[in-house]
């Protein structure tokens, strides 16, 4: 995959990097288990210093998304898949919610919401 | 820590700096910044020269860079426009004769490099367009082993192209992290962007020294 670094951008470097690199992984662009380019190496593929791709890595990897193998590198974490899944589904259904209170108080019965739902659903 | 200053004041021709103190690890690219005549070239000759310039103590991997002056000069890379080579010679006779003071030098290693480059070991030194010279250079300091590269203002000019070429040279020189690149620059993007330790000079002292990330947040650089 490649990175692409806005180094105008009103967002840091290594945010930039964090946020395309999340997107792919939840994408599933970047697979569980698949290897990273290392942090010198991806510095030098984008020309921009060893510590901003080193905040970058540190960062993912707290946020559980990549793992550090000592000697080795970096790997796009086993589990994410599920759970970033699960997470996902947990933000829908906060979303659900909201969408059934504003439904109930517009007298839309669940029927007919189910219907638009339908509807909506293969026409987009 | 591969390179360490504490409190170098210049004495001499060199009374201008005054308390510079900072420690560079290996494996990283470090900026000098600052304007005309803050002492960026200053502190790199106080660096390489075997005068003694100053007070204070510099160290290089640990010793004293005045314990043996030999010993240091064979580690320390000095890339600069102003250095002395021989223009009517080519390259690789530059090379030769030059690479003689040096014990590690490696004459199939500076001839590599410099194909790898793309820069005519044939060629006459005083031929090569000021880029080509820089390049020259730096495989010159990776030929004899240096671990410390200081450049003086080695990218002002450069294309960009030339200068994402120059950038991928120096990411190899310290990848394997035993060595680390000291360079002044004038251009803000260069430093904020591709350095990861960045000192300000002002007037001869060391206004800030950090992670670039940092300094540029504490001074607004």
């Amino acid at each position: 995959m490649k990175l692409v670094i806005q180094p105008q951008g009103t967002m840091a470097i290594y945010e930039q990097i964090v946020n395309q690199l999340k997107n792919a992984i939840v994408s599933g662009e970047l697979t569980a288990g698949e290897a990273l380019p290392s942090i010198r190496g991806l510095a030098g593929e984008l020309q921009v210093s060893v510590i901003t791709t080193k905040r970058a890595y540190e960062e993912l990897e707290k946020e559980g998304l990549i793992r550090s193998a000592p000697g080795k590198g970096f790997y796009v974490c086993e589990y994410n898949t599920d759970y970033l899944k699960e997470k996902q589904l947990m933000l829908l259904e906060e979303r659900l919610v909201e969408l059934i209170t504003a439904a109930k108080s517009a007298g839309v019965s669940c029927e007919e919401l189910l219907e638009m739902t339908q509807t909506l659903y293969e026409s987009t | 820590m591969l390179l360490e200053l504490e409190h170098v004041t210049g004495i001499g021709k060199k009374k201008f700096l005054s308390d510079i103190s900072f420690s560079l690890p290996a494996g990283y690219l470090m900026g000098l910044a600052g304007k005309n005549g803050a002492g960026k070239t200053t502190l790199l000759e106080c660096i390489v020269s075997r005068k003694k310039q100053y007070t204070g103590t510099i160290r290089l991997n640990g010793e004293d860079i005045r314990a043996d002056d030999r010993k240091t000069m064979q580690q320390i890379g000095f890339v600069s426009e102003e250095n002395p080579f021989l223009l009517e010679y080519t390259a690789r006779q530059n090379g030769e004769i030059f690479g003689m003071a040096y014990e590690n030098w490696d004459t199939e290693l500076f001839l590599e490099q410099m194909k790898r480059m793309g820069v005519a070991a044939g060629q006459k030194v005083g031929k090569l367009s000021r880029g080509e010279f820089i390049k020259f250079q730096t495989a010159f300091a990776m030929a004899h082993g240096s671990v410390l590269y200081l450049l003086d203002e080695a990218t002002a000019g450069m294309d960009p192209v030339f200068r994402r070429e120059f950038f991928q040279i120096l990411h190899e020189i310290i990848e394997t992290e035993q060595a680390s690149v000291l360079m002044t620059s004038h251009i803000e993007t260069e430093i904020s962007q591709k350095m990861d330790y960045v000192a300000v000079l002002e007037e001869g002292k060391l206004v800030s020294f950090g992670e670039t990330g940092e300094v540029r947040e504490n001074t607004g650089f």
